[in-house]
């Protein structure tokens, strides 16, 4: 007589086995698969292998919405959120006009580059520039544009100068925006040769006569250019030096009251290899500007700046209501955009104290460009 | 009955459990076999893949010359290892086993105080060099008369430095370490801007060129951007000078992404990509027992010259008057060597 649980104790005892064979052939595919990783990997077209790192600081809610570029297209960053606003793969120099509608920007190719507008709600693209030429000198490059507060005016780089003076580098350029037929670029100041020429213009907040630029300069007897700050008032033509002689400062941008100017200012330890590029606040107002003497324009308001924070910073830009500043910073080999409260380091008196200051993280992630600019929009005009 | 079923049931309960045991243990052990045969394989094809490439790449020794063998150095003993990097412009434009070095930086490393010294040596400085026509050519000269030995001897007869090891990296090269150890991050001092730089690496025709700019400030660099950085010439009025400040920056820079990176786990893909692109005399072994070392070393430790006018000699032209050169201050550029090595 056939003990029934004899017979039904079999058909485990099988299916164990053939489990086993299956697992016997996966450790065997997988020991194959080491061994022939690389080959697979290689041939398999499909295989997208992302490792890129991206998160936004869950403890960090951004007011309003901050526009930046990464891998060559324009983000945003919203509350807690960050998201890809365009899939161009092209976008260079990135700036977003006050209401949040227009993003001007450049398209960086071989030999030359040109200035697009786009509008951020239809995604509609207009090109402002074409240096572009089938001949190698005749290519011009138009970088780094900024909008005025009123959206009627352009500031960026370019080097067309050179068709005037062969050995000159990028100047600053601005185009009437207002004016929909001839937006002829009109040359506003002229970069030294062999400097790299000017840096990071924008325009002083509601009044885009007043143009803040960095000018690389050389000086005499010494090997290397420097960099310091300059406005120009362009009714005057006429140019007003913010920082001294090898300062080291650049990457300026103006509060939106333009009653202060952030800026970068490398600041050495020990020597040139260790030195860092640290973010500083000083005040500004543009009644001290003296056209008598305009190399000393500095006098009034950088023996005033403060620093704000310390370590291989670039581009800070105030926020809309003036309170914080947003920046990038290098971190473990990785380029963060972080955030400080301008109040929370400064005391009843106003005086600033970094320490007592906390820099969030608002974004940690690859890929981030820290060539282009920041905008931070005020979110009565941010675009959903 | 009841005693039987159940002895019965007992009998068949036990056989049911005995054997499972048994699979199970043979599942583990299978397991075990399995997963050693995995390691086994992947480290196998870790050795096939990167073994040959790593020992392509290293242990390239340069028999030293006769006249290497007498020359008198100004320090003794074992307490400098000293690196002679040379960089190759090794695009198309030149026969590959007669290109000129471009770059000469010796690292100089004291393993007793941890302090390294990078001196670069301008391409153009204009110094003996054995079986050259008239006895002296620019330095960048001698790798194409005599190879990388004879560079080595130029150097170390001209600058009285013993040269314990060298490394050569191409154009290639230079591009794949960078991108190997994604990216360099670095400040750039000022706007790099080279209406003329050379199209050679993608190009078709490589004695094209290119329009190139590089904004200032914080950023990452790829390969391809960190070549341009540290090869162009007309972005500054100093020329070569300008871009051996760049080199010995981006030197700095890697030292630092070393520091943060598991370079172990990148071996593997360094050794794959660099291939032909790169060349040592060390073994793996000494790389290995440096690699601890550099990165021990702060940078506020690492020092950087350059052996250009106005401070170490003065710009002029070859005797012919054919060539620009840098005739070296050989009595201040001999002090410094003697007060960095001694």
């Amino acid at each position: 007589m056939i003990n029934p649980r004899i017979e039904r104790n079999e058909k485990p005892q099988k299916r164990k086995g053939c489990l086993i064979i299956v697992i016997l052939i996966f450790l065997i595919i997988l020991a194959l698969c080491f061994i022939f990783r690389s080959k697979i990997e290689s041939h398999l077209p499909f295989l997208n292998i992302n490792n890129s790192k991206s998160s936004t600081n869950p403890s960090y809610n951004l007011s309003g919405t901050l526009y930046f570029i990464r891998n060559k297209d324009i983000w945003k960053i919203s509350g807690q959120n960050a998201s890809q606003v365009t899939h161009e793969k092209d976008i260079s120099y990135l700036d977003v006009s006050t209401d949040g509608t227009e993003a001007v920007y450049s398209v960086v190719n071989t030999n030359e580059s040109d200035l697009f507008e786009m509008n951020l709600q239809t995604g509609q693209k207009n090109q402002l520039t074409n240096d572009s030429s089938k001949y190698l000198d005749s290519n011009f490059w138009a970088l780094a544009p900024f909008i005025s507060t009123d959206g009627k005016s352009i500031v960026y780089l370019s080097d067309k100068s050179k068709l005037t003076y062969s050995n000159s580098d990028l100047s600053v350029f601005t185009i009437n925006m207002a004016n929909t037929t001839t937006r002829l670029p009109h040359e506003i100041t002229h970069g030294y040769p062999y400097t790299g020429g000017d840096q990071n213009p924008t325009f002083y907040p509601g009044n885009s006569s007043y143009i803040l630029y960095t000018k690389y300069i050389y000086a005499q007897d010494q090997p290397q250019p420097f960099s310091k700050l300059y406005l120009m008032d362009t009714n005057a033509m006429q140019s007003y030096a913010l920082t001294p002689d090898f300062s080291g400062t650049y990457q300026a941008s103006f509060s939106p009251d333009g009653t202060e100017i952030a800026f970068v200012k490398r600041d050495s330890v020990s020597g040139v290899d260790d030195a860092q590029n640290n973010i500083y606040i000083m005040p500004f107002s543009i009644s001290n500007l003296s056209a008598a003497n305009p190399e000393s324009a500095f006098n009034a308001s950088y023996v005033n700046a403060v620093l704000i924070h310390s370590g291989k910073d670039a581009y800070p830009v105030f926020s809309p209501d003036g309170n914080k500043l947003v920046f990038y910073t290098l971190n473990n080999n990785q380029f963060n955009i972080s955030e400080i409260d301008l109040k929370k380091i400064t005391d009843k008196n106003g005086n600033v104290n970094i320490k007592t200051g906390k820099v969030n993280v608002v974004l940690n992630t690859t890929g981030i460009d820290t060539t282009s600019n920041l905008s931070w929009i005020d979110p009565s005009t941010t675009i959903n | 009955m009841q005693i039987d079923i159940k002895q019965d049931n007992q009998f068949n309960f036990e056989n049911t459990e005995k054997k499972p045991k048994r699979h199970l243990g043979c599942f583990v052990i299978l397991f075990i076999l399995l997963l050693i045969l995995a390691c086994i394989g992947y480290f196998f094809r870790s050795y096939l893949e990167v073994i040959p490439t790593l020992f392509a790449v290293t242990q390239q020794a340069v028999p030293r010359t006769k006249a290497e063998d007498t020359i008198k150095y100004q320090y003794t003993g074992s307490k400098y290892i000293n690196i002679l990097l040379l960089g190759s412009d090794n695009d198309a434009k030149f026969d590959p086993s007669n290109v000129l070095t471009q770059t000469m930086i010796i690292v100089s490393i004291n393993i007793q105080t941890n302090t390294v010294n990078m001196i670069s040596i301008p391409r153009d400085s204009w110094v003996k060099i054995d079986g050259m026509s008239g006895g002296y050519g620019k330095i960048d000269q001698a790798s194409g008369l005599g190879g990388l030995a004879l560079a080595r001897q130029t150097v170390e007869e001209n600058y009285g430095v013993h040269i314990d090891y060298y490394a050569w990296v191409g154009l290639q090269g230079f591009v794949k370490v960078i991108d190997t150890l994604g990216g360099v991050d670095i400040d750039v001092n000022h706007p790099v801007i080279d209406d003329v730089y050379p199209n050679d690496i993608n190009g078709s025709n490589p004695y094209s060129a290119i329009r190139l700019y590089i904004p200032a400030g914080m950023q990452h660099l790829d390969g391809t951007t960190a070549l341009e950085y540290v090869r162009s010439r007309h972005g500054d009025l100093q020329g070569d000078f300008g871009r051996s400040a760049r080199q010995q920056q981006i030197l700095l820079a890697l030292k630092g992404k070393v520091d943060k990176t598991n370079i172990i786990s990148e071996i593997p893909s360094l050794s794959t990509d660099l291939g032909s692109s790169v060349r040592t005399d060390m073994t793996p072994q000494e790389i290995a027992n440096l690699a601890p070392l550099l990165i021990k070393i702060n940078s506020s430790n690492i020092h950087r010259y350059i052996l250009s006018p106005p401070d170490y000699g003065v710009n002029g032209f070859s005797p012919d008057g054919t060539q620009d050169i840098v005739k070296p201050d050989m009595t201040k550029i001999q002090t410094l060597i003697n007060s960095l090595i001694q």
